[in-house]
């Protein structure tokens, strides 16, 4: 379960994190939240598919490892995760985005802290990169992670934004995932949605310019791209079976 | 003949009934021929905003006009409906109810399930034993969940909406993105041409506003068909003793309240109590007959029913509206190029809800033989007018059932059970209702108003079970119920209530697929 704290370089000066990737650090996960401009470096490995957050309910990008909860067939024999394009929400771990208030002057302003979950198993002491220098000061690791729960951040203000430009020209449609298993049994994976391909293709020229201009045509093609990894993943499926 | 093509609708009047016509006639110019649309609307006349509640049929109406779900959620103050619950109905005493929900009954497409539901009449109600969503309203349950697509759900249902809030939403809408001109001026004449076609409406403040086709949504007045052309109205008094009503808004006391899933009808010695329950607060109204009782008795029994349902309420804060209405339709409803729509055409009291749907309705009749010349309009103002009619009848009648099968000892409720108050067709059907059960023949347009599976629900709902022996279940029908048990299980567990997906929408919205 998670234990979410604010980080601060006394109560945590020992802590280290273990960067390497694989189950036992908690990666036996099916699938990462994405976003749009790490969708190029995704597709050539993972398919991308959209759902809605089970919370919210509005739509987020997935890049998918597995079709189960907690199946990730990327893993390799040693159960490790070598991916060669780490998602930032994959890279933040285990740390994230708080909010705090403080008071300029008894005026309240949000400020964006770093929390950190003291129950992930990337935490030790003895394995894996400093969090802080020595004297306190943060490590290179740390300044990488404040890069990285930053871009997070630009990135959740805007994704709502990206889903709407899509919708509002009805370029979304939902879609499942169907396969066999060995034993013969039809498995449906629903709840999925993707770029609707005609919807694309029938759009007017104004239409794409404005896609284009918001940076989502590349967007677009990235997942579109993408959906040829799907059957590469039900092939690993198939093989692990 | 000269130009007589409809190039140009004009709309009189900017309650709900005027905007929802602008609404859907705009967003449909492939059924118009691109016609231009004009509303003008009085500034004099404040609208009535009636009608809290919708039947389902307004998430296809909103959609089809272009207004999202989540945008009408949270600026309408709405919340979902799946049905009514009548408080009451049956007999002076106890606190019996029924519920007419929205779903039909379960297996509804390939038989009759009701008379296999008699025999376990004692241990199940009848709305209970064949729709799940009997169980939803119970439990102030959502239809859906925030997974859901807009305008999709579990189960089926409709909304409560701020009326007030309706219109303006739907003013900006059409005037925004459909491109339908508002004008906001008195009219102070109509001018006809030489066959007696209205030609334009002389506004105070912009000249003549000329138009091919007239559509009148000035209310109880209507100003066009009955001011104008003289059409009366066919009155319903001696059916449908209702002809006033009095209405208050009541706040919630706790704001995380829970939200009734329905709206509910409590009986009352000369009428009936309505409350809807909306985001923020109380719909209630007394619909009453003032051959039986008076203004002040009827303030007096909404008072002790507010007092009852919320009692911290400090009544004195609460403005009580009063609305007098006659009960009856426009004999005709569609002249020369002239048609009514909303309270214009004919107004009801408010049990089940058919104000907006009536307005629905008539549109979607226009819309889907719109008049593209005047040569067209007299077999079609003919063809509008009967289906008028019969929709009005059906639905006087099935209002009429709600009161006929009553046990209840006051004048009023002992009157409605007169035979010269009931109409033949529905004395027709209770005769044989007493021997079989309401089905598909008994009903056989394809747009039927109120559909059998309705008579059901009220006619078992009032008790009214026809004689005959019980029917043995093959295992088959014990499969439906108990599907229907299973689906109102799942729905319990996996459902929000009203008030937590409201609140989610009012935060998250809600995605359009």
């Amino acid at each position: 379960m998670a234990n979410h704290v604010l980080l601060d370089n006394i109560s945590h000066k020992d802590l280290k994190v273990i960067t390497t990737r694989g189950a036992n650090w908690g990666d036996n996960i099916s699938c990462a939240t994405v976003f749009p401009s790490e969708f190029a470096k995704v597709q050539a490995n993972q398919p991308i598919v959209f759902r809605k957050h089970p919370q919210t309910g509005q739509f987020e990008a997935l890049a998918l490892f597995g079709f189960e909860n907690g199946e990730n067939l990327l893993l390799n024999e040693q159960a490790e995760l070598q991916l060669s394009y780490l998602p930032l929400s994959m890279q933040r771990q285990p740390f994230l985005i708080g909010q705090q208030t403080q008071y300029n002057n008894g005026i309240p302003e949000q400020s964006l802290v770093v929390h950190i979950d003291l129950d992930s198993p990337r935490i030790s002491t003895r394995d894996g990169e400093a969090i802080f220098l020595e004297h306190g000061g943060n490590s290179d690791y740390l300044n990488h992670i404040a890069q990285v729960l930053n871009a997070l951040h630009q990135e959740h203000q805007t994704i709502n934004q990206f889903f709407e430009r899509l919708l509002s020209v009805d370029l979304l449609e939902a879609f499942s995932i169907e396969y066999a298993q060995k034993n013969g049994e039809k498995v449906t994976v629903t709840g999925f949605y993707t770029i609707n391909q005609q919807a694309l293709n029938n759009l007017t020229a104004e239409q794409l310019k404005q896609l284009q201009q918001q940076g989502d045509l590349q967007a677009i093609y990235m997942v579109l791209a993408s959906m040829e990894q799907i059957p590469h993943l039900l092939d690993k499926k198939w093989a692990k079976q | 003949m000269q130009h007589k093509e409809v190039k140009k609708v004009v709309i009189l009047g900017g309650g709900t009934a005027g905007w929802l016509s602008a609404g859907l006639i705009a967003a449909q110019p492939h059924l118009t021929h691109n016609a231009q649309i004009t509303l003008i609307e009085s500034p004099d006349i404040a609208t009535i905003g009636v009608g809290e509640g919708t039947w389902p049929t307004m998430r296809q109406t909103l959609k089809t006009i272009g207004i999202s779900e989540s945008e009408f959620i949270q600026r309408c103050d709405a919340s979902f409906k799946q049905g009514s619950r009548f408080d009451g109905w049956c007999e002076d005493e106890g606190n019996t109810h029924y519920y007419h929900p929205f779903s039909l009954p379960v297996a509804y497409q390939q038989l009759n399930i009701a008379p296999y539901w008699f025999a376990n009449k004692d241990a199940v109600s009848f709305s209970h034993a064949v729709a799940s969503q009997t169980y939803l309203c119970d439990h102030h349950k959502a239809p859906k969940n925030h997974l859901h697509s807009a305008y999709q759900g579990e189960a089926n249902y409709g909304y409560h909406l701020d009326a007030g809030k309706f219109a303006m939403l739907l003013q900006q809408h059409c005037t925004t993105k459909l491109n339908v001109e508002h004008i906001v001026s008195h009219v102070e004449r109509i001018n006809s041409d030489e066959d007696g076609y209205i030609s334009s409406l002389q506004t105070r403040d912009h000249g003549a506003i000329t138009g091919d086709l007239f559509i009148d949504c000035s209310g109880t007045h209507a100003k066009l068909l009955h001011q104008h052309y003289g059409i009366e109205l066919i009155e319903q008094q001696d059916v449908l003793f209702n002809d006033r009503a009095v209405a208050v808004q009541v706040p919630y006391l706790n704001p995380q309240q829970e939200i009734l899933s329905y709206t509910k009808a409590t009986a009352q010695d000369a009428g009936w109590i309505w409350d809807i329950g909306l985001q923020s607060r109380h719909g209630l109204g007394m619909v009453y007959s003032s051959r039986f009782a008076s203004s002040e008795d009827a303030k007096q029994a909404l008072s002790q029913y507010i007092a009852k349902s919320q009692p911290d309420t400090n009544q004195s804060e609460l403005t009580f509206r009063e609305i007098s209405f006659t009960p009856g339709f426009r004999r005709r409803f569609w002249y020369k190029n002239c048609l009514a729509i909303g309270m214009s055409a004919g107004f009801i009291e408010p049990l089940e809800a058919s104000a907006l749907v009536m307005v629905e309705l008539g549109l979607n009749n226009l819309l889907a033989n719109f008049p593209t010349h005047r040569a067209a309009m007299p077999t079609l103002a003919k063809r509008f007018d009967e289906q008028c009619h019969y929709r009005w009848q059906r639905i006087i009648e099935f209002l009429k059932l709600h009161y006929v099968l009553s046990k209840r000892t006051s004048p009023y409720w002992q009157a409605h059970k007169e035979a010269n108050s009931i109409p033949e067709q529905l004395q027709e059907n209770l005769a044989l209702w007493q021997y079989q059960s309401p089905w598909l023949n008994d009903f056989d347009r394809a747009q039927e108003v109120f559909s059998a599976a309705s008579y059901q629900y009220v006619l078992y709902g009032m008790k009214q079970l026809p004689q005959f022996p019980a029917l043995t279940m093959p295992s088959a029908i014990v499969e439906h119920f108990s599907a229907n048990q299973q689906q109102a299980k799942r729905g319990l567990q996996q459902l929000p209530t009203n008030r937590e997906l409201l609140n989610h929408i009012q935060q998250f919205g809600i995605q359009p697929i």
